[in-house]
């Protein structure tokens, strides 16, 4: 009977080990598939221009012909990356604001979604405004709707010579309308941003500040402060300074700000 | 012993059960392009990424009215591009992207673009003098975009030899449309080109078409109005009347109170020449009158009257 029992237990502790190593086998051969991992769309490029930081561009090179009656050839620039882009990418979201028109000196933002604007086709949601308020005192950003996004929408001020409304500068044809009519004195653009400008039949024009949506939505205020190259003040300009070198100023926000701040 | 090899059975009948390996993919490469994205003003276009045939290719509507696009591209995780993203023209066939890995390991993908467009039509050509050289020719058709980047315009001749894309006249160049109908005026026909019979050749983004047959034929040279203030012995330039071109340019004679003088041509193009002040027409003189008569071999002569000043 021990002798029976002892095979029984022999054969049963066979059997359960036979059992373990098919378990063992069985359970180490079933790997888990190993799961790649998800990609990932790498960290967008931003533009290198921080937030509620005031940035100052001097000496923005357009066209140097004084051609009258012929508009220059557009340039662009990138208010996020603070740089000139070039006209190959006018149809990209690369560029904030063109300088068209005669002289290069009307304005526009870039707005894929009207058929005139320079970026017509692009996702690019800019428009583009001017105020009669000096750059310190705009303060609120202006509603969506206020902004115009046909193309060189804001030049000459309706004040100077050859206006087309409420302008970043105004154009002094004979040299009278701010200073003496002297000959240096004529064909004299006076950009309207630093400060406000006092004509000589004794109105003021106060100082103009632009407003602009970037092709990526987010906005800035800009100071139009000169078009003369190195020369930044009224008393500097003349008919004979090297132009046409835009010098401005501007704070860019985000999308969605209200206000305009700088920190 | 029953019920423990039934107990052992069924373990092992679970264990396989629930053990169901899945023969899986292997691994993502880590050096690839996952997404590659256009926005447009009305659309959201993914290019179709080809893993095997490491190609991109995005089909970007005619009516989107870009002529560039400025890609987003995602990558495998880790990854990078070798170079900068920057915009591509649509008609640009020679952009591919390379991927860096973490590990080092690369891969190159070729981009291909596509602009869904109808086939384009020559539906009309026309001219308002001749169909010859430097004389201005229009075009219309459905080439769905103004830009004239987009539409490059050449002459093919009978043996397919093609000319190089006609040059707008910068003062009468318009490009309009009417719909998908697209209007292009004031190219002007080469001025260096053989007479025969051509068509007009439209490349619209990718896409070509052919107008019908046109002959070209030369027209009778002639040279524009004279009125030079020359140094005695000095050499002055004439060029062509418009739409005209010098063929054949082989002498200019000049008579001056009736006494002919022989003004040799130094040399010439087709559309300008260079002609010596005669030695024995002497300085000073105003404003006096010539009449100029330019001969071109198997053609008639080109007379002009023009008024000659001459300095010493």
């Amino acid at each position: 009977m021990n002798i029976q029992m002892k095979k029984v237990n022999r054969g049963l502790r066979m059997k359960c080990l036979f059992a373990f190593v098919v378990l063992a086998i069985t359970f180490t051969a079933c790997k888990k598939d190993e799961v790649s991992p998800e990609p990932v769309k790498p960290e967008e490029t931003a533009g290198t221009v921080p937030y509620y930081k005031l940035q100052r561009v001097e000496n923005f090179a357009a066209t140097t012909d004084n051609n009258t009656t012929t508009a220059a050839p557009t340039v662009y620039f990138s208010l996020e990356n603070k740089a000139s882009v070039i006209a190959d990418y006018v149809k990209t979201t690369r560029w904030d604001v063109a300088f068209g028109g005669l002289f290069n000196s009307f304005l526009s933002a870039n707005n894929g979604s009207t058929a005139t604007n320079h970026g017509v086709g692009t996702s690019a949601k800019g428009g583009i405004l001017i105020l009669a308020k000096s750059f310190d005192e705009v303060t609120e950003i202006p509603a969506d709707a206020s902004f115009k996004t046909t193309p060189d929408v804001i030049g000459t001020d309706d004040a100077g010579d050859y206006g087309a409304g409420m302008g970043w500068y105004l154009y002094d044809f004979n040299g009278t309308k701010v200073r003496d009519g002297a000959y240096a004195n004529q064909h004299v653009a006076y950009a309207l941003g630093a400060n406000s400008l006092s004509l000589k039949n004794g109105t003021t024009i106060p100082a103009r500040t632009i407003v602009v949506r970037t092709a990526k939505g987010n906005y800035a205020k800009i100071k139009m402060i000169s078009c003369y190259k190195d020369a930044y003040t009224l008393t500097s300009w003349s008919r004979d300074t090297p132009h046409m070198y835009f010098t401005f100023e501007y704070v860019l926000v985000p999308a969605g700000s209200s206000k305009f701040e700088i920190k | 012993m029953k019920s423990i090899a039934t107990l052992i059975c069924a373990v092992l009948i679970l264990a396989f059960s629930a053990c169901k390996k899945t023969i899986g993919l292997d691994p993502l490469a880590q050096n690839q392009i996952t997404q590659y994205k256009v926005i447009s003003a009305t659309d959201t276009i993914f290019g179709a990424i080809d893993q095997i045939k490491k190609t991109i290719t995005v089909y970007i509507p005619a009516y989107s009215k870009l002529n560039i696009i400025d890609p987003e591209i995602s990558l495998s995780t880790g990854a990078r591009l070798q170079s900068a993203i920057l915009p591509v023209k649509l008609t640009d066939a020679n952009v591919s992207y390379t991927v860096v890995a973490a590990d080092q390991s690369t891969n190159t993908y070729k981009l291909n673009i596509v602009v869904l467009q109808e086939k384009p039509m020559v539906a009309s050509v026309s001219y308002s003098y001749k169909f010859a050289p430097n004389n201005p020719i229009s075009i219309g058709g459905n080439f769905y975009t103004t830009n004239a980047s987009d539409i490059t315009v050449t002459l093919v001749d009978d043996q397919g030899k093609e000319t190089e894309a006609l040059k707008p006249d910068p003062a009468y160049f318009v490009i309009s449309a009417s719909g998908s109908n697209v209007g292009i005026t004031s190219l002007m026909i080469p001025t260096v080109i053989a007479e025969g019979n051509y068509k007009v050749k439209v490349k619209v983004f990718n896409e070509t078409a052919y107008s019908t047959s046109y002959a070209l034929k030369y027209v009778q040279p002639d040279f524009a109005f004279i009125g030079p203030t020359v140094k005695a012995g000095g050499t002055f330039k004439i060029v062509p009347n418009a739409r005209t071109i010098f063929l054949n340019f082989t002498s200019l004679k000049g008579i001056i109170n009736g006494v002919t003088y022989d003004f040799p041509i130094v040399s010439y193009t087709p559309t300008e020449a260079t002609i010596q002040l005669p030695a024995n027409l002497t300085a000073p003189q105003v404003n006096t009158q010539v009449q100029f008569i330019g001969s071109f071999t198997g053609w008639a002569d080109a007379k002009k009257s023009a008024l000659i000043t001459i300095t010493e």
